[in-house]
């Protein structure tokens, strides 16, 4: 089994864009959530959802696109693609700059590409409206290409000439943990020096407000306490857009080319709940395993970890299993050192990237030696009793650091990261 | 990367032909000439200025400037705007570069625009400028006309 480790992350997310501002972030728990209408002519209730600061992908149209850097991408490539593609895209190149990348790399056969794109809704019910409006007789050639969830996939093959493995994930919730998990088994099993694992989302109306059909957003207003894991008050989750990317690489690979590894990619496990198409197992029996299998595989004993970064969404159920889970696992006896957070108090739930991204902050806070605290926190769950829930961000050498998704349907992952050896 | 070239110098009309539309209409209602500014964002002003006067009249200088700032946007990225004029001989894929997507593309911005149906045989069968100025033609006046 080959080593594997990352040389490069990249972030479009509600705090910040780049890895400088989301550690700023991270450091002082500022959160990037604010509270308004989503839905277009100001329509639909208020809610707090997170913002993507720099870009403006709100419309149907590309042409009426802002965000950084987008000079460098030309309109051939950004006329299919839905509202996350620019996200995607920034996060891609900062992170290939990051490990020292060059586009030309990339076409070697050895370097593939896993995504997990949930599709557009907006560009889904936009394409559809006006293909109506025609009688149905008239049909953009975008439609397809700019909504189905295989959409970043094929862009970014394309436009980046990768010729290596590629594949899309679709899981919920856990849909990039699932990409990066299967992406490591790639370079582990020989198949591939490297992969990009690249996950976005648009996080607009389209996509969230179907979720006030289940009662799964936080109806809180205030976006200083709407999104708050693990809390007493907590009533649901925050929406959020954005984008990840993530190199993952053989440790050969990055040592022949001069490639500065962040953290190794020690394993990763799943297990499915087998209960319900969207509540958790009450007991978070999935995710329990799931955890055991991530730590079975590395060999690596529960209470050695220093940090796990918590799938937990904010909704009542949903967290209140994962507590269980953990303590199920030992987390919450006497003497223990691991330190559990959940970075969505401060972006909000990403949905089907909210893997990805947890998975890309964990590598950030291995690399520089930070615990996020729990933003929002202040009356913790009965149910965490025991669990140690940082408040504040700690400054503190990690060295075992345990990332959790779980998605509907009781689709859980679990990826662990060491500091590189 | 490159970022595409706006065509804002529309080579002058090198094929005659009478204008698809036989007799002068006037100005656009504003939501109508809104709407094809909206049709038209990202392409050139000198492909909208075409659009708009084709729509209002039927100067062949505005037929030219629509029809070949469409053809050119959808050249893929790089492509750069060439000296000499483009002749009714120049092939759409082979020449400009047009591929089957951005053919499809091409043709379904000028269906959008002037409301015409462009069918799958059609397609196949318009392999040069001349074939696309020609097509364009025999649909627009077959519209006034009907």
């Amino acid at each position: 089994m080959n080593r594997v480790v990352i040389t490069g992350i990249g972030f479009a997310s509600s705090i910040g864009t780049g890895r400088t501002e989301v550690s700023k972030s991270l450091r002082d728990l500022r959160h990037g959530l604010v509270c308004r209408r989503i839905a277009e002519q100001d329509a639909g209730p208020e809610l707090v959802v997170g913002a993507v600061d720099g870009f403006d992908v709100s419309s149907c149209e590309y042409s009426d696109w802002t965000f950084p850097g987008q000079e460098r991408f030309d309109s051939s490539l950004l006329r299919s693609l839905p509202p996350h593609g620019p996200y995607a895209l920034v996060a891609l190149e900062e992170a290939l700059l990051q490990s020292s990348l060059d586009h030309s790399a990339l076409g070697d056969g050895r370097t593939g590409l896993f995504c997990a794109s949930p599709g557009s809704p907006r560009m889904v019910r936009y394409r559809l409206n006006r293909l109506a409006a025609t009688g149905w007789n008239r049909a953009d050639p975008m439609s397809v290409l700019s909504s189905i969830p295989a959409t970043l996939n094929f862009h970014i093959t394309a436009h980046y000439g990768i010729t290596g493995a590629n594949c899309g994930f679709v899981s919920a919730c856990s849909s990039s943990s699932h990409a990066i998990g299967y992406a490591f088994d790639e370079i582990a099993l020989g198949r591939q020096e490297r992969m990009l694992v690249v996950s976005a989302e648009d996080g607009d109306a389209e996509s969230l407000l179907p979720f006030t059909g289940m009662r799964a957003l936080s109806r809180n207003r205030d976006p200083d306490t709407a999104s708050r894991p693990f809390d007493c008050k907590r009533d649901g989750f925050v929406g959020t857009g954005g984008g990840v990317a993530l190199i993952l690489e053989s440790a050969s690979s990055a040592r022949d080319r001069g490639a500065n590894p962040l953290a190794e990619m020690r394993s990763w496990g799943q297990a499915s709940d087998g209960y319900n198409i969207a509540a958790p197992h009450p007991e978070g029996k999935g995710l329990q395993t799931a955890i055991e299998n991530c730590l079975q595989a590395a060999e690596v004993d529960a209470r050695s970890v220093d940090w796990i970064n918590a799938h937990a969404t904010s909704t009542p159920a949903g967290d209140r299993a994962e507590a269980t889970a953990l303590k199920s696992l030992g987390y919450a006896k006497p003497g223990t050192k691991t330190l559990v957070s959940s970075t969505k108090g401060l972006t909000g739930h990403g949905l089907s990237h909210a893997g990805a991204l947890e998975a890309a902050l964990c590598v950030l806070c291995l690399d520089e030696g930070i615990a996020p605290g729990n933003a929002a926190l202040v009356e913790p769950d009965p149910v965490c009793e025991g669990l140690l829930l940082p408040t504040q961000t700690e400054i503190r050498d990690l060295d075992l650091v345990i990332n959790s998704s779980s998605g509907f349907g009781g689709s859980n992952v679990c990826h662990l990261f060491s500091k590189t050896k | 990367m490159t970022v595409r070239k706006k065509i804002e110098a529309i080579p002058n009309p090198t094929l005659t032909t009478k204008p698809p539309y036989p007799e002068r209409r006037g100005p656009l209602a504003r939501h109508a000439r809104e709407e094809i500014e909206h049709q038209l964002r990202g392409f050139s002003d000198a492909t909208t200025a075409g659009a708009l006067g084709l729509r209002e009249g039927s100067q062949v200088a505005d037929f030219e400037a629509c029809l070949y700032g469409i053809l050119f946007f959808f050249r893929p990225a790089g492509s750069e705007t060439p000296d000499d004029l483009p002749s009714g001989q120049t092939r759409l894929r082979e020449d400009l570069g047009l591929d089957s997507l951005s053919m499809m593309e091409a043709m379904f911005k000028i269906e959008e625009l002037f409301d015409i149906n462009i069918d799958n045989a059609e397609l196949v069968a318009t392999k040069t400028i001349a074939d696309a100025r020609h097509l364009l033609e025999e649909k627009l006046s077959l519209r006034t006309s009907a």
